[in-house]
């Protein structure tokens, strides 16, 4: 019981520590070093990771009411939404195919393990679609999380210069990318910028796991 | 008071999602199912949005943190990597940026499209105008 108490005062202290950080560097991602921070202070006082999930559920539960808040930048952006909904699909579905034929033909080039692979086509949607999908196209759902999270994280670190190179400045444009690229971390990480962009990244979410779960009907076989 | 009120009613719609997506399997998980529902309410004006806009706007600055325990409980995964390095690698890299460029690349030509369609048409009597 203590030590659930201090699994959650020890991601506190490092989200705040993260924060701080991020006020000072914008730059410095602040997802990244809390993870880090946080990481390295429970292996220092106790290393037990079971205690640490234990007492980390009461933190992570939050992101279930977190992800239906986005409902209200969602509704009051839906107008522009009903006006721009063909774009919107066009994009997610082309998105939801790359993500998918880019992660099969490099693990197809090094002719790597099939387990590996049903575990990573799903990373780019959000972690309970993705624990799902991968469970029933045959991959190891734990490991799906870790790629999940991974590529949420990889995907707030390159938005920027891919942003940039691809010209890509309208805020439904660059939240239905980052938004399908990155899911629900990606969308996290917008949210300091432009409500506009939060909203069509929470679209975003919603329709590339839609459309991805529709994609994987093949690898369920 | 209003920050009460507004966690109460967004976890509220978050029971209700969890519920209808395993009761009517429904194929999403129940916190998208509860953002859409409180979607329809707040569109419909059966939720005021005053409140839940503070309370929202609350978890969602902090959403971050409620991935942190979870990122920090699928570390001890990197040991893969050394499975199959150059794979994983590529794909976590290659692959995000890809699908980032493509998509943000198809919703920015719709809308370039979009918004030239709109203008020769407000644009059209100036153009009148000049032919006579």
């Amino acid at each position: 019981m203590l030590s659930q108490w201090l699994a959650i005062l020890v991601t506190l202290v490092g989200y705040k520590g993260a924060t701080t950080v991020n006020a000072r560097f914008p730059r410095v991602q602040p997802l990244l070093v809390a993870v880090v921070l946080v990481w390295v202070i429970w292996w220092a006082v106790s290393d037990d990771w079971e205690a640490f999930s234990a007492g980390g559920q009461w933190i992570s539960f939050w992101l279930g009411p977190a992800t239906v808040a986005l409902a209200v930048p969602l509704a009051k952006q839906i107008r522009q939404f009903a006006h721009i909904w063909r774009g919107v699909l066009l994009g997610v579905s082309a998105g939801c195919a790359v993500a998918i034929v880019s992660v099969y033909a490099i693990h197809w080039c090094f002719g790597s393990d099939d387990i590996l692979l049903r575990s990573m086509l799903s990373k780019s949607v959000t972690t309970p679609i993705a624990l799902e999908l991968t469970a029933s196209i045959g991959g190891v759902p734990a490991l799906a999380a870790f790629f999940t999270a991974l590529t949420g994280m990889v995907g707030v670190l390159i938005a920027r210069p891919v942003l940039k190179w691809g010209r890509i400045t309208d805020d439904w444009a660059i939240g239905i990318a980052v938004g399908t690229s990155a899911h629900a971390i990606g969308t996290a990480s917008l949210n300091r910028i432009s409500p506009v962009q939060t909203a069509a990244s929470s679209v975003a979410m919603i329709v590339a796991g839609v459309v991805t779960s529709l994609y994987l009907i093949p690898f369920s076989f | 008071m209003k920050m009460i009120t507004g966690v109460a009613i967004l976890l509220a719609f978050y029971g209700v999602g969890v519920l209808a997506s395993t009761w009517l399997h429904i194929p999403l998980p129940g916190n998208l199912v509860g953002m859409l529902l409180l979607t329809l309410g707040l569109v419909t004006g059966w939720i005021r949005m005053e409140w839940v806009d503070r309370a929202s706007s609350f978890l969602i600055r902090h959403m971050m943190l409620f991935f942190v325990p979870i990122i920090v409980g699928v570390v001890s995964y990197f040991k893969w990597f050394a499975q199959a390095p150059w794979p994983i690698a590529l794909s976590m890299i290659v692959a995000p940026m890809l699908v980032m460029f493509v998509t943000g690349r198809v919703v920015q030509a719709y809308l370039n499209r979009q918004k030239k369609q709109e203008t020769p048409a407000s644009a059209a009597p100036e153009r009148r105008t000049l032919d006579a």
